[in-house]
């Protein structure tokens, strides 16, 4: 009774991989940004060439205005998703539209959740394939630029990729509804969507919601979904469940 | 001197095709680590082997139309300045708002950049270079604490778990109901894609390579009926 009141103190120890791919991400990402700015500043002193700050600054200010909270935005967004994964997924860019949806369908396949090392692992995994093959399509693409001009620019060509992100999500969703596998999974995840996802429809019927507008859509439905599982996790609605124990047993409401 | 000084010389060419090598080292190095991880985690040689497919499968369509994105800035800034902004950092989206807010502030034609003055080239990769220097710099500063915080959080308590849950689960909640409700055609790419991969995922039991295609060819299938039905609709 005398340490009645001690806290527990739970001592968790990252993995060396993990400690590794932050490491050398940010290495990596501080040798990018040094680069990426070289190169512009390069070819300003061989071909003496400087632009004039008055000319460019406008334009510079506007990009930072419109890019810079939306980058802040997206590095609080995709990082729980990515981890340390979020180095290489930054510097090759193409986030939402490639990387985001690799790294999850990668995830669903192996079977393992995001923020384990499992998680890192194979969104580091997927990060590397994906950005390779970026590179590579588009270093083919270099190459066969005359005959492929006519074809992909093509007016078939420019609408399919209007649909390439439904298209990437419609084979996702399936990961999503598909029950989860795995030892130590989250019974009846789904409901923390329920409200966000209704919204989102409604919006979006209502034709007050662009694809654009996604960004901040996300970020009214994170709250959403967080307050919504806290709720049904009280509840005793959302649980852990062992799926190797049998008969699986689900919890009474969670005393706190 | 013009911007296609600049846009075709050999010194762009050998430092985007250097900048470019050592991405790939990287990524490389990594892959060969994670993979190392993954099977001291207890996944197996067959699951990554079936993970590196199956993300090829599901990002050449989409490098597609990254490659569409490049041939349409090359037309203005030649081939190489996008070929390093396309494969780096950069999404079509962006590159185009960023050339287009430069060459506004400088006055000029996004067409005339080429057989324009070289300065008006150089403002433009300026531009677009550090106007997209604050994420790359706040995940140097930050993703470790932040991702590490998470995963302690996420192996610790139940409640951080489903809290960390939430994050993809929120986008995925977003985006389905985005997509699905923006018009016909995107509910078709959508749906088809969806069907296809539920098809794909029962075929797989019996034909096991099938698993590595499904991403693509539900992609493929998916656009496919979106432009037939977004054709149907103009008639």
């Amino acid at each position: 009774m005398a340490k009645k009141n001690k806290k527990e103190v739970t001592v968790y120890n990252l993995d060396p991989f993990v400690e590794w791919a932050h490491r050398t991400g940010r290495v990596f990402m501080i040798c990018f940004l040094v680069y990426a700015i070289a190169i512009p500043v390069i070819c300003c002193i061989v071909f003496d060439a400087w632009p004039k700050p008055a000319a460019i600054l406008p334009g510079l200010m506007t990009v930072l205005m419109m890019l810079g909270i939306q980058s802040v935005l997206e590095v609080g967004l995709y990082t729980p998703i990515l981890g340390s994964s979020t180095y290489l997924t930054f510097a090759t860019g193409n986030i939402m539209n490639l990387k985001i949806p690799c790294v999850m369908n990668a995830q669903k396949i192996a079977g393992v959740e995001t923020n384990t090392t499992a998680g890192d692992a194979i969104a580091l995994i997927s990060t590397c394939v994906s950005s390779i093959v970026t590179i590579v399509i588009l270093i083919i693409g270099m190459f066969l630029m005359v005959p492929l001009r006519p074809v992909l620019e093509s007016s078939v060509a420019q609408s399919a990729s209007n649909y390439l992100l439904a298209a990437l999500f419609g084979s996702i969703a399936v990961g999503f509804l598909a029950p989860q596998r795995g030892k130590h999974v989250m019974k009846n995840k789904l409901w923390v969507c329920i409200l966000p996802f209704v919204l989102t429809m409604v919006l979006a019927i209502s034709g007050q919601l662009k694809s654009s507008m996604a960004m901040v859509m996300i970020l009214v439905a994170i709250p959403l979904c967080i307050i919504t599982g806290r709720i049904l996790y009280k509840k005793g609605v959302i649980y852990f469940a062992d799926t190797t124990k049998k008969p699986e047993e689900k919890p009474a409401e969670t005393a706190e | 001197m013009t911007g296609s000084t600049i846009a075709k010389s050999p010194l762009l060419y050998v430092l985007v095709g250097c900048g470019l090598l050592a991405i790939v080292a990287y990524a490389l190095i990594s892959l060969r680590k994670a993979k190392k991880c993954c099977l001291e985690q207890g996944i197996s040689e067959e699951k990554i082997k079936e993970v590196i497919t199956s993300t090829i499968s599901a990002s050449l369509v989409p490098s597609l139309a990254i490659l569409i994105g490049f041939l349409i800035l090359a037309a203005s800034l030649g081939s190489v300045w996008p070929w390093w902004r396309l494969s780096v950092i950069g999404a079509l989206t962006y590159e185009t708002m960023a050339a287009n807010a430069t060459v506004q502030s400088m006055g000029v034609e996004m067409s005339s950049l080429l057989s324009g003055p070289a300065e008006n080239f150089t403002g433009v990769m300026l531009v677009m270079t550090l106007g997209v220097v604050v994420g790359p710099i706040v995940v140097t500063l930050f993703a470790k604490k932040y991702s590490t915080g998470l995963m302690k959080a996420k192996n610790t308590s139940d409640w951080g778990n489903i809290a960390i849950t939430c994050i993809p689960m929120a986008v995925v909640a977003v985006y389905i109901p985005l997509l699905l409700f923006s018009s016909i055609p995107h509910a078709v790419a959508f749906l088809v894609s969806l069907v296809v991969t539920v098809g794909c995922a029962m075929l797989s039991k019996k034909i096991r390579a099938m698993g590595n295609f499904t991403i693509g060819l539900s992609m493929i299938l998916g656009i496919v009926a979106a432009v037939a039905v977004e054709f149907l609709l103009k008639k």
